[in-house]
This record gives structure tokens, C-alpha cells and sequence, in this order.
């Protein structure tokens, strides 16, 4: 088990960097047994410019890497829209999709609470799965096991799964479908490692329940 | 990966990666810091920061309220007077009491902010093909590729004595003095801002008339108030229009709209006069007849203040109701009565805005103005009112001699030779003619696209693909990857109105100025635009003349300053300091609303101003007209006119001192087709008829809804209003078997576009018509797609007068489709 969880770190670390930028032909030579894939590294201007269609310039093939994108909602108060030109056709009830919702400023407010904050040569939102990535592997990296099911529970494992399902379905896809495909799977693992602890804490407190009785 | 990957496999991936193939993470270790203040976060709690809109060019006061760092409320700032009236009086006594409002855009700017669909990081095109619907293959560059291949290729033009091959195009009442600035120190003649797509015409309309380009109207003392073309109670430039023009009518005015579509202020309006497009200055002139047939005028003020009033009758001689009748479609009474309810209800105010679209547009806008004239409605309340445009300063910067040489080139499309009524905001239309036709004095080779959507916002947009294509390297600097933004070679992420600084000192009649400023930092951490092209002045070592370092050395303190934004701060300290408020940024910040309002008010009357002996002491007088003097002692600007009783009062800026009905300095000007200058405000037929092949004229409008073509993916706007269709009046519907709902083709001999029809008795039967600004097909994932954007309708043309973009002269036919 310890083993497991000191390596889990650089796992977190690693689909971090490949969703924080293009990965580059040193990495890629070393990443793609991994993939089943030969001569990644002679694609890296190809797998470069398909990062950014994916994830940075939007167009129509980005699927937006933030939290607050999937998860943070608005309603409008209409109740003053009286004017002859109101005509409700997009959202009809909330507007969702937008940054910097209250999901990017919880987030950071949990790297600040574990003592981390955001390097400034870092242009991007707090909420972009790199950085939650990168926040799992470092509470891994200092043991802080419980603040890493919080954080997984609250905040990346409420929405990467929805991400990663839309980039998997990118058809034209070199290296992301893959990569997104992988981590999934890595996500997954989590989620029911997340769950067996569970079961092992609640026995546990069943146990110390009944200890005293005994 | 065609197997589910187990544990193991996993742990060998991670550990595949070394540390050194990762690089170092975007989270670093903090530890100085107290535990409450590590958890509360890097923001305080609710705060107020009073600021300016920018959703569109009216610069209405906000405030705008961040809390736990996000933007989470705009509402409009009662301490600037853009937002509650355009007059000192009004604004003095009743603002505090009724408080400011803001339109639906400035509501909705919250969501320009959060647009999930803003460029973030700086990308560079991989395919080197450009073209509508071609993908570029963007690649996510750092700041430093950005910054270092911009300024290779900068240096390259500069060095090569190429600099005036730099084509810039900004948009307005942002940043423009920096940007011209550096284009001065680079040495290009070639900067350009959005306005000659805008008023450029009224603009020169207005020049001719009074010598001032943009008078405002007293609408809260009116009694009467006529409009053409213009939509103020909806396009609302400015969140004061509606209500200042309301509460004139409150206060017993009446309102009369001429437009050929039944807009939302027509809507209101006392009258709606449906006319046919691009006659608004035959009518005006048969007004002028009747008001002069029956000896309506202000004779008096006419004997005083204006020039050539007898040529003008004469001229409006024959121009009778029946004439105009004819050709506007208006029936002669409606206009007699019209004209008589106008000139005997003081004061009445008459305007013109962007319905002067067309080749006829400066000499009918000088039409409209007449009926002013010669009614003595101007520069008193209630009236057409010259504001007092006092603000900020621009410091001027004095390029070095290499620049020099370059900036000796004459403007790529032609400028003051070519264009008798020119404005510094150029002519884009030229522009994109001259690249496609390679007829320019040279061929640019480089653009910097400032917030500019030169595909949207310039008539024929076939013609400006072209162009677009004909340029070596593009680079776009927005928020959003516009349809222009994809002809880019490099885009940089821009920032919203939100996260960066502007002064804002128009729209009102006195002076006034109101500080924008950053409410939030910029998302993406990137540089605000001064940022950036500060820091292109800095990397291509762009010096002043003197080499003084003026991208280096703070304006207020003469030292180095390293960080740019504190080098911005100064630079605006300056402007203030210098300007009118003589104040510091510091001090503006610290003022009610961050707004600077000048105690003196509005003043009417303006032209009567004696002007100071120790102004005439040290001024030149060439006839009757008085100049202040530049320091090398030639002539510089008209301070003033001679009176017979050998006073000098200001007068009006015009080569007589008075308003002028008769352009005397006209007989020796041509436009830029090569034809005489009118010497009167003449009806002439546009350029561009319907014909038997495309009989319907096409025109466009602005709405609350949207601004130009920029706020389409705006979510909250787009809640509003997500699309919009063709306007069709029912009977020409009904001949065409067109249906409510209906998809049409709409054609022109440049171009077709499919539109939903929308049935209405509100539109010329002569006339189709449709908001501007819809039809995207980049831009982001709300625009793209929704309505037709008829500029591929339109021709590339700009008024040979005033080189103001010809957005509204297009014929077309309507089909089912």
C-alpha cells in the first residue's frame, strides 16, 4: 500500500504536465511505450497543435479544462425583463459555462490551506485540471491522504470525468484521446480506492464502537 | 490503448517521467504567512470599485462590486455623469436624487469577463493558408516566442526603412495615445482607429457647418426634437441617451423619428416619418424651403452668425415639399406641417447619427444641421450644444530621425490629400481597396489588429479577405478569436475593460473625466494592451528624439521604472496633471466615482466668449479670424473671430467664424473620386439604386442588445436576444410568397446570405433590414452561427468625402430559399 501511494504522486505530476502544455519530444520519447505508440516525438508540432485546439484556442474542437466551466451555475433574476425584446432562448433557466466561478476560488483557497499558491509564470486559471492534478500529487507527496479524498471528492473527481469523457470522443485525436483515456482509467482507480477506504474507516469505526462495549 | 491499464502499468508511467522531463509544476510551497490570512486568500472581502464601461464605446460610469476576488455585480456609478445627463444643471441637481442607470450591455459585462471562450495564452497559426473557414492550426506559443518573433519582424521593417509598412488599427476610447505613440516612435504614418466606421460623416457634416465635429443634443430642455436616423433610445452609446431624451419628453417635448425602419425609439416617438433610405437630406431641404417660404427663420441669429444663408435659399428654392415627396416618399403635407411644428417650437433640437451612411450622407447631415441653423437652435439649451472637450492631455512624443524619414511617407490610404474631410481614425475601407488592388503609394506588409474586426465591422467582406491575405504578417490582439483574429499570425490574449486602466473624457457638454480601472487582475495573468506595447517599445529600443527613453522613464517621477504598470500609472498621472483636472491618477482614484466633474458646468453660448487680452496679445489675425501661435511663431489653431465693433469673440471654428450654409473654401476642393466639392448642403441620388435585378434597399441598425459585432458571445446578452432576422414589410413579403418565419436568400451582386424573415408593418415596403452584428462564424461557441452578416452584401466603399465606411448603401433582392 505505501508503495502505491508514494508513487502516486508522479503519476498526478505527469498527466498534470501533459495537460499544462504540449508535452515535448524528450518526454513523449520516454511516454510512449506507454501508449503503444512509436516516434511520438517526430509528432510534437502535430500533438502541440492539437493540445491547443483541445485546450487552450477556443473554436470547435476546445473543451474547456475548468471546474468552474462544469460545475459553477448562475440564475437570473428576470423578474424585471419586461422589455419588447426579451426573448428567453439560451438559458432558459441558468446560465453555466463560465470561469472563475466560485469552484476556481474554492480551489485555491485549498492550495492556500495546504500551503500552496499558484506560480505567477503560470498563465491560467487556478481551477485548470493541471493545477488539480498537480494539488493531488503534492498532497500524496506529504502524506496528507484524507485532504487528498476531500479534495478529489469536492472538486476534481466532480468534473474531470465529464471533460475527459468529451476529449476521448475527439475522433481526430493523435495523442489526447489517449492520454485522456489513460488518466480516466487512473481517475478510476481512485475513485474506488477513495471507496475501499471508505468501507476500511467505516469498519474501523464499527469496530471501535463495539470495542468499548466489549 | 486498446486495454485497460492496471495498476502496475500506471506506477511505470509515472515513474517513466523523471522530474526533469516534467519541469517544475504550476504550485508553489507558501509559508510567511499567518494561518487566517492563508486561508482567507490573497482577496478581501465586498468591495466597490467605481470604474467605466467599455462594453461599448460610451464609457458610462460603473461600479463594480468584487467579492472574494470575483466580479460579482456591476451597477451603474451616480457619480459620473455619463449615465444620467449630458448637462451640467440636470446633473448637479437631480443625479444624486435619481441615481445613474447602465444598459443591458453594461449589466451584462460580468460575462465579457468570465467568456470561457477568451484567448488566454499567445498562439501562433501553423498553416500558412488564410482564408474565411480555414482552420489556422494554432499552437500555443509562451510570451517570449510572442514577444520575440513580433519584434524580430518589427525591427526587420524598421531597420529596412520599412516602418510606414506597418498598417495599425486600434479601437476607441481605449489606449489610443500609447498606441499612436509608438506607431509615431516606430515611424509609421499608419494608425488607425475604429471611428471612420462609425461617425466620421456626421463628424464632417458637422465640421462644415460649425467647424466643430460633434455637437450633442440638449434633450432634457427641448420642446421638439427631430431625429434622423439614429436609434438613441436603444443603440445607447451612452446609458444617459435614453433617459435625457424621456424625460424631455416628460417635460412636454415632442418626439419625431425619420428612419426607414420603425425602431425601438421610433417605437416611443410622438412620430415615425418612414423614408426612403438615403433621401434624409432632400427632406431636410424641403423642410428648409417651407421655413424660408414662410419666413420662419431665425432671421436675427441668421444676420449674425451665419454665412451664406442667401445662396442657401436660393438653393432651397425649388426643393418644395412635392419635390421631396418624390423622391423620400414622406407626403408634402406631413412634411410642410412638420417643418412649421419645428421652426415655431423653441428650442428644437435636430441630429443625425449613423443613418449618413451613405455617398449622400455628409452633404445630408449638413442639411439637417441647416434646419438648426436657420432656426437658431444651436449652442442654446434645448438645442444642438458644442461640448467643452477638455480632459486628459496627450503628451506628444517627438520621433527620432530615422522615424522621421518613414513617417515623411504619405498615408497608405491616402489621407488629407485624398480625403477633404479626413479623420485620424483613417480610412479602413481604402485601406483594404488599395492592399487588394496593390494602387497604394506601397504595399503594407505587417498589421497590428487592435480589438478591430475588420471582416465584420468594413462593407464587403469578400474584399477584405483579400486584403487581409495580401498582408506578410498579421498580429491580432484581442479577447476573443474574432473572424480577423483568424487571419493572424500571432494573436495575443487582450484583456477586458474589467482588468485595465483608460481615462474617459467625452460625451457630456462639460468637462468631465472618468477613471476605468482595474476592478480585477487580468484572468490569464497577461498584459493589459499598454502593458504590451510598452514592452514592444521597450524590446525594439524606441526612443524620442532627444533619446530620451519614454517606454522606460516614468512621466511623473523621471525615473526608470521596471514595471510596466507603474510606468502606465505615471504616464496617466501626466495626462491629468497636464489636462484639465490637474490632478494625479491617485487623486482621480480618490475622488467620488473615481469621476472628475468640473465645477463650471455647462455653458451655452459658447461663441459669444470674449476672448482674453493676454490670449490676443499673442495671437496672429489673419482677416477676421484670430490664431494662438505655435512656438515657432507660425500660425496655429482659430482661437477666435473679429467682430465689426472690433471685438474678438470665439465665434465658431469655420474659415468665415460663422455657420456655414455656403462652403466658400469648397470651390477649390475635389473629393476622393475626383469631384468638385458642392458648395451647399445639395440632395444628390445615392451612389448605389435598387434596380430591376436587386430592387430592395438593405439597411442595418444597432440595439440595447448587442455593440457592433463584438458582444455576440456574451452570455447574458445573448439571453436578451440570441439572433435576429430580416425585416420585411408584410405587403413586400406577401408579393415575394414569403412567410413569417420564412428562410430567405437575400442577394446582392457581391454575395448572398440566408435570413429568417420577420413580417412587419415597421419598414419601408422598399426596404429590408437587419441589426448589425450577427452571422458570426468564429468568434465563440454563442455567436458563431446564429443570423446572417451582411457585409458580404455590401461593396468596399468609404464616402469620398469623409472616408467614412459605407455600412448602409446596399440593394438587394429577397427570395424564398
Amino acid at each position: 500500500m505505501s508503495t502505491q501511494v508514494e508513487e502516486k504522486p508522479t503519476v498526478y505530476f505527469l498527466f498534470s504536465r501533459l495537460f499544462r502544455k504540449a508535452p515535448d519530444p524528450p518526454l513523449l520519447n520516454k511516454i510512449e511505450p506507454f501508449f503503444e505508440e512509436t516516434d511520438l516525438a517526430s509528432k510534437a508540432e502535430i500533438i502541440a497543435v492539437e493540445y491547443t485546439s483541445l485546450f487552450v484556442a477556443p473554436g470547435d474542437y476546445y473543451i474547456p479544462p475548468y471546474e468552474s466551466f462544469y460545475c459553477d451555475t448562475l440564475a437570473i433574476n428576470m423578474s424585471t425583463a419586461d422589455s419588447p425584446y426579451f426573448q428567453p432562448q439560451c438559458f432558459p433557466e441558468e446560465t453555466k459555462g463560465f470561469l472563475y466561478g466560485s469552484s476556481t476560488r474554492a480551489v485555491e483557497k485549498a492550495y492556500r490551506k495546504a500551503s500552496f499558491e499558484i506560480d505567477a509564470n503560470f498563465h491560467d486559471l487556478p481551477d485548470h485540471l493541471a493545477c488539480e492534478l498537480e494539488f493531488m500529487g503534492r498532497l500524496y507527496e506529504n502524506h496528507k491522504f484524507d485532504e487528498a479524498k476531500t479534495f478529489f471528492e469536492k472538486h476534481l473527481g466532480r468534473w474531470s470525468f465529464e471533460f475527459l469523457q468529451k476529449v476521448e470522443m475527439q475522433t481526430e485525436s493523435i495523442f489526447y484521446q489517449k492520454a485522456a483515456t489513460s488518466l480516466k482509467q487512473f481517475l478510476n482507480h481512485e475513485t474506488q480506492s477513495f471507496k475501499r477506504s471508505v468501507l476500511f474507516q467505516k469498519n474501523a469505526v464499527k469496530a471501535s464502537r463495539v470495542m468499548p462495549i466489549n | 490503448m486498446n486495454h485497460l491499464p492496471n495498476r502496475r502499468e500506471f506506477l511505470k508511467l509515472g515513474g517513466a517521467a523523471s522530474a526533469g522531463l516534467l519541469g517544475s509544476g504550476v504550485l508553489r510551497p507558501i509559508s510567511a504567512l499567518a494561518k487566517e490570512e492563508l486561508e482567507r486568500g490573497p482577496y478581501d472581502g465586498g468591495t466597490w470599485i467605481p470604474s467605466c464601461c467599455h462594453m461599448c464605446g460610451g464609457t458610462t460610469g460603473i461600479m463594480c462590486q468584487v467579492v472574494d476576488g470575483r466580479l460579482a455585480r456591476i451597477k451603474p456609478n451616480d457619480n459620473n455623469p455619463v449615465g444620467f445627463s449630458n448637462i451640467s444643471d440636470d446633473f448637479f441637481a437631480n443625479a444624486a436624487k435619481e441615481g445613474a442607470v447602465m444598459c443591458p450591455k453594461g449589466n451584462a459585462g460580468i460575462m465579457a469577463l468570465y467568456d470561457p471562450d477568451r484567448v488566454k495564452q499567445p498562439l501562433r497559426r501553423t498553416n500558412t493558408q488564410k482564408g474565411i473557414g480555414v482552420d489556422p492550426h494554432w499552437k500555443a506559443i509562451s510570451w517570449e516566442e510572442a514577444y520575440s518573433e513580433i519584434v524580430s519582424r518589427l525591427r526587420a521593417l524598421r531597420d529596412g526603412g520599412e516602418a510606414h509598412k506597418l498598417e495599425w488599427f486600434s479601437e476607441d476610447h481605449c489606449f489610443t495615445h500609447i498606441q499612436s505613440d509608438f506607431c509615431k516612435l516606430f515611424g509609421t504614418p499608419n494608425y488607425n482607429m475604429h471611428s471612420n466606421t462609425c461617425d466620421t460623416g456626421r463628424k464632417a457634416s458637422f465640421k462644415i457647418l460649425m467647424g466643430d465635429e460633434r455637437p450633442l443634443i440638449d434633450a432634457i430642455n427641448s420642446k421638439f426634437m427631430l431625429i434622423f436616423g439614429w436609434n438613441p433610445l436603444s443603440a445607447t452609446k451612452w446609458s444617459h441617451l435614453p433617459r435625457i431624451i424621456t424625460r424631455g419628453i416628460e417635460r412636454g417635448a415632442k418626439l419625431v423619428i425619420v428612419d426607414p425602419h420603425l425602431s425601438y425609439t421610433a417605437s416611443k416617438a410622438h412620430e415615425w416619418v418612414p423614408i426612403r433610405p438615403a433621401t434624409d437630406g432632400a427632406l431636410a431641404l424641403a423642410m428648409a424651403h417651407v421655413i424660408v417660404n414662410e419666413g420662419l427663420q431665425d432671421q436675427a441669429f441668421i444676420d449674425e452668425w451665419v454665412t451664406g444663408f442667401d445662396q442657401f435659399k436660393d438653393y432651397v428654392k425649388d426643393k418644395t415639399p412635392q419635390w421631396a415627396e418624390a423622391i423620400t416618399a414622406v407626403p408634402a403635407e406631413r412634411i410642410e406641417r412638420l417643418a412649421r411644428e419645428f421652426a415655431t417650437t423653441k428650442p428644437a433640437l435636430v441630429d443625425v447619427w449613423s443613418g449618413a451612411h451613405h455617398t449622400n450622407g455628409v452633404y445630408a447631415g449638413w442639411a439637417i444641421g441647416a434646419l438648426a441653423v436657420i432656426t437658431g437652435n444651436i449652442e442654446k439649451p434645448g438645442a444642438l450644444v458644442l461640448p467643452e472637450k477638455k480632459g486628459n492631455k496627450h503628451i506628444e512624443v517627438e520621433p527620432d530621425d530615422a522615424s522621421k524619414q518613414t513617417l515623411q511617407q504619405p498615408r497608405f490610404d491616402g489621407g488629407k490629400d485624398k480625403w477633404p474631410y479626413f479623420h485620424s481614425s483613417g480610412v479602413y475601407a481604402e485601406i483594404i481597396n488599395r492592399l487588394v488592388d496593390g494602387k497604394g503609394p506601397y504595399q503594407p506588409k505587417m498589421a497590428m489588429i487592435v480589438f478591430q474586426n475588420l471582416l465584420m465591422s468594413v462593407v464587403g467582406t469578400k474584399n477584405a479577405e483579400e486584403a487581409l491575405k495580401k498582408l506578410e504578417f498579421i498580429v491580432a490582439v484581442d479577447t476573443m478569436l474574432s473572424e480577423t483574429a483568424q487571419f493572424a499570425d500571432i494573436v495575443i490574449p487582450g484583456t477586458t475593460y474589467l482588468e485595465r486602466y483608460d481615462l474617459n473624457t467625452h460625451w457630456v457638454t462639460w468637462p468631465v473625466l472618468g477613471l476605468r480601472q482595474p476592478v480585477v487582475k487580468p484572468l490569464f495573468g497577461q498584459p493589459a494592451e499598454y502593458e504590451f506595447v510598452c514592452e514592444l517599445g521597450r524590446r525594439l529600443n524606441l526612443k524620442e528624439g532627444n533619446g530620451h527613453d519614454v517606454f522606460w522613464i516614468g512621466r511623473m517621477s523621471g525615473e526608470r521604472i521596471e514595471d510596466k504598470t507603474r510606468w502606465y500609472e505615471e504616464f496617466l498621472s501626466k495626462e491629468l496633471k497636464e489636462g484639465e483636472p490637474k490632478i494625479t491618477l491617485e487623486e482621480l482614484k480618490a475622488l467620488p466615482g473615481a469621476t472628475w466633474v468640473s465645477a463650471k458646468g455647462t455653458r451655452y453660448n459658447k461663441h459669444l466668449d470674449m476672448i482674453p487680452p493676454e490670449k490676443l496679445a499673442d495671437a496672429l489675425t489673419e482677416g477676421n479670424l484670430v490664431f494662438s501661435k505655435k512656438k515657432d511663431g507660425s500660425k496655429d489653431k482659430q482661437i477666435g473671430m473679429l467682430r465689426p465693433d472690433g471685438t474678438v469673440v470665439r465665434g465658431f471654428f469655420t474659415p468665415s467664424g460663422k455657420l456655414e450654409l455656403y462652403a466658400g473654401k469648397h470651390e477649390t476642393k475635389k473629393d476622393a473620386d475626383g469631384n468638385p466639392l458642392k458648395l451647399l448642403p445639395v440632395y444628390e441620388p445615392r451612389a448605389w439604386q435598387p434596380s430591376p435585378e436587386f430592387p430592395l434597399f438593405l439597411i442595418n441598425w444597432k440595439e440595447a442588445s448587442q455593440t457592433h459585432s463584438r458582444t455576440q458571445n456574451n452570455a447574458f446578452l445573448a439571453e436578451l436576444k440570441s439572433t435576429d432576422g430580416l425585416r420585411i414589410n408584410t405587403k413586400t413579403a406577401a408579393k415575394l410568397g414569403v412567410k413569417h418565419g420564412d428562410l430567405v436568400w437575400v442577394e446582392s451582386p457581391f454575395g448572398k446570405v440566408q435570413m429568417k424573415a420577420e413580417l412587419t408593418e415597421g419598414i419601408h415596403p422598399q426596404v429590408v433590414g437587419t441589426q448589425h452584428g450577427w452571422g458570426h462564424w468564429a468568434m465563440g461557441r454563442l455567436a458563431k452561427g446564429r443570423g446572417a452578416h451582411t457585409g458580404f452584401l455590401a461593396q468596399t466603399k468609404a464616402c469620398p468625402l469623409s472616408g467614412q465606411s459605407l455600412n448602409k448603401e446596399i440593394c438587394v433582392r429577397v427570395y424564398p430559399g
